[in-house]
């Protein structure tokens, strides 16, 4: 896995540097406007407003562009306006303008502005990025091959994006182990992986990615049939888990579809629905995304902790100390639980236009570097 | 790690070397930071599997260590394991297997050991410190680093001064807004003054800054982007701060220098130095600021349409170079690195001598 990992770090290096210009460029230009587009809408630009984990992570990208302080868990707070940028244009849900900040304490961004045009769907925002309508845009992990094969010119950063399953307290197969952990050995998470995001990703055994935790090689993510035949046998009655996926989500739907049929083979029965936040009553389980607010694997595994809390109940300790063997101790407490199902790591993606210049894929727990870019000239 | 004022560089794991308990089963060394692990590893062995217990011992590699590195750190476990009365075996039956993975994550290298007992396991871990990546030997010009300090804030230029008799270091930092004194005392640097650089405009994302001591510590010079700060640096307060137009500016002066001579460079500095009758030039690579980087030596050609020649191995750096200029000592030259894995910005000397 941690090959792997650094295998397409190099590739997309490589890639990086092959786009490159020719002649030296290394003092940045200012001036022009960065036209970004991304999947999310974001209908509000209240830092306080509670959205889907995409919207979230979405304005906590834009809050990054307009507010100068971070708090540790990943949100940002304090004037508005003492960010590098300010807002100059919102169209909730479909577009917001930004202009830079001449007065930002950090030096003013090289671009005069920024337009983020939301809600566009991947195959637009492809296809943008190809006739040259757009700088940067998001791609999903599953389409980065796509992407490749077209000729873009593609950035991909660290898996820092957990998708997993949790169980909803008080479901009657929430509460039986077995159940549980026979769901979790049932699911064949490499070939999710290599089918479904296209290798684009890596699959979790645990909830902190190898290159965090160092530790994440000893959790299985194989299948194991022979066990979770044993354990399905052993839970009385035939109702079926139901597991419950975002109705806007097809990532989320081909997964579930795919654990359906592994759950089928190993003996048991999953049946999946489309849900929105409160509208399936009956699911037993329901998908999750996690994204990582920091590299530092003690600090997301305790953001994870608050936010999974009351799911987790009893076991969901606070991450005692911060050496490798306590960080550790805790995450296989958790995820012995099996309340939580690690299913994959996913990268943050961008497609990126010849002329974007000083780009950088946001690390863990950093905003959009939208001030730390420059226009060149496309070559 | 983060430092909440500028403070000097914490003091990197000492570098000595190690030899494995039995000198005559050597094939390599490791550092003080390995043994120390693998020794305490050893340790919570004895207790959990009391010797002359058989173990069956693996090791594997899933980081960055190459193989000579991981080959000496299993010699020497393998040998420490052995002086405690250990017998090692391979295959069963044993009383315990012991399979150690070599790992690694943002906080460095870990020593991951799981240990079975039947369908008993246990995992512990021992993390170790990554350390300085140790200088590679060099042929023609030869370059020796000197980290001298590191912040998180940007450096734009910094000066050594030659202290006077008797009198303590002094280092200067050139930052966005402000001119910071540094005396150097047993503790390391400390904050000794300040002067505030007013910004009589809002300051630029990518400042220029230069400090120029050439003409004395009495006649000091501070210039950034369209300000210059002049006086006696031996009196912080009494430096005075004026606009200023930027043409002449030196970083326009080595710009152009550069791309008259080192076209291929990011930036470039004659620094004072002839090897073989040529001059030598210090430069960085031409990548962007979200690559590490580079100083590499540079023969200039004496003869006209003889153009520069690479000489010698570069000083790989842990991010992009973003200041290089000649100190005024001969082969000596000063650069400022933002670390890509910390975000510190590090002041570094280097100092290039003529090689065999």
């Amino acid at each position: 896995m941690f090959e792997r990992l650094a295998a397409s770090s190099l590739f997309v290096a490589v890639l990086l540097a092959a786009a490159g210009p020719a002649e030296p460029a290394r003092r940045p230009k200012y001036g022009g406007t960065l036209r970004v587009e991304i999947g999310a809408v974001v209908s509000s630009l209240d830092p306080a407003a509670v959205g889907t984990a995409e919207e979230s992570a979405a304005t906590a990208g834009i809050d990054s562009l307009l507010y100068e302080r971070r708090n540790p868990e990943g949100t940002y707070a304090g004037v508005v306006g003492s960010g590098p940028f300010r807002v100059v244009q919102f169209e909730p849900g479909r577009r917001v303008v930004v202009a830079a900040n001449d007065n930002f304490p950090g030096g003013r961004p090289y671009v005069d502005s920024v337009e983020i045009q939301m809600g566009r769907p991947p195959h637009d925002r492809l296809v943008d990025l190809e006739l040259d309508r757009a700088d940067i845009a998001e791609i999903p992990p599953e389409e980065v091959r796509r992407a490749l094969e077209r000729g873009m010119r593609v950035s991909v950063g660290l898996t820092d994006e957990l998708v997993a399953i949790v169980f909803v307290p008080g479901r009657p197969f929430a509460e039986d182990a077995r159940a549980r952990e026979a769901l979790s050995r049932s699911i064949d998470r490499p070939a999710i992986v290599n089918f479904i995001l296209q290798k684009e990703g890596e699959p979790a055994g645990g909830v902190l990615p190898q290159w965090s935790s160092g530790t994440a090689f000893l959790y299985l993510t194989a299948v194991n049939v022979a066990a979770a035949r044993r354990l399905w046998s052993e839970i009385s009655g035939s109702r079926k888990i139901v597991l419950g996926y975002d109705a806007g989500d097809s990532l989320e739907q081909s997964i579930a579809e795919r654990i359906a049929v592994d759950v089928r083979e190993a003996g048991g029965a999953v049946a999946v629905g489309a849900t929105k936040p409160g509208l399936l009553a009956n699911e037993d389980a329901r998908f999750v995304r996690l994204r990582m607010t920091s590299p530092q694997p003690r600090d997301a595994l305790e953001r994870y902790l608050r936010s999974l809390g009351p799911i987790l109940g009893a076991n969901a300790d606070p991450v005692q100390g911060a050496t490798p063997q306590q960080i550790y101790d805790t995450e296989r407490a958790i995820v012995s639980t099996y309340r939580i199902v690690p299913l994959v790591w996913l990268p943050e993606a961008y497609g990126v236009s010849m002329r974007v210049r000083d780009w950088k894929t946001p690390a863990p727990g950093q905003g959009w570097p939208f001030a730390d870019v420059w226009l060149g000239d496309a070559p | 790690m983060a430092f909440a004022h500028g403070t000097y560089p914490p003091r990197t794991q000492a570098l000595s070397f190690a030899s494995p308990p039995s000198a005559n089963q050597a094939t390599g060394t490791i550092s003080l930071a390995w043994t120390d692990e693998l020794r305490a590893l050893g340790d919570q062995l004895v207790g959990i599997f009391p010797p002359p217990a058989t173990v069956d011992l693996q090791v594997s590699n899933i980081s960055l260590l190459s193989a000579n590195e991981v080959a000496a750190i299993e010699e020497w476990l393998r040998t420490d394991l052995g002086s405690r009365r250990f017998r090692l075996v391979d295959g069963e039956p044993v009383d315990a297997q012991v399979h150690v993975t070599l790992s690694e994550g943002t906080q460095g290298y870990l020593i991951v050991a799981q240990l079975r007992r039947g369908a008993d396991e246990q995992v512990v871990i021992f993390p170790v410190e990554k350390p300085a990546t140790p200088a590679k030997p060099v042929g023609g010009v030869a370059l020796t680093d000197e980290l001298i300090w590191q912040q998180p804030g940007n450096i734009l230029d910094f000066g050594l001064p030659q202290p006077e008799a008797g009198e303590a270091s002094t280092l200067i930092v050139l930052e966005v807004g402000r001119i910071a004194f540094y005396v150097r005392d047993p503790e390391g640097w400390q904050l000794h003054d300040s002067v505030t650089i007013p910004p009589m405009r809002p300051w630029l994302r990518a400042p220029r800054g230069y400090l120029d001591l050439s003409r004395g510590m009495e006649n000091g010079t501070a210039m950034l982007s369209g300000v210059e700060c002049k006086g006696d640096f031996r009196h912080p307060g009494a430096i005075v701060c004026s606009f200023v137009s930027q043409e002449g500016a030196p970083w326009a002066t080595q710009e152009e220098w550069r791309s008259k001579n080192l076209r291929s460079a990011g930036d470039a500095a004659l620094i004072s130095l002839v090897c073989n009758g040529r001059e030598i030039a210090l430069a960085t690579g031409s990548g962007d600021w979200t690559q590490t980087d580079f100083v590499e030596g540079y023969e200039i050609g004496a003869l006209k349409g003889q153009g520069p020649m690479a000489s010698g191995n570069p000083l790989e750096l842990g991010g992009p170079v973003t200041a290089l200029w000649p100190t005024g000592t001969s082969g000596l030259a000063r650069f400022v690195v933002r670390n890509l894995q910390s975000g510190n910005y590090e002041a570094h000397r280097v100092r290039a001598t003529c090689g065999q």
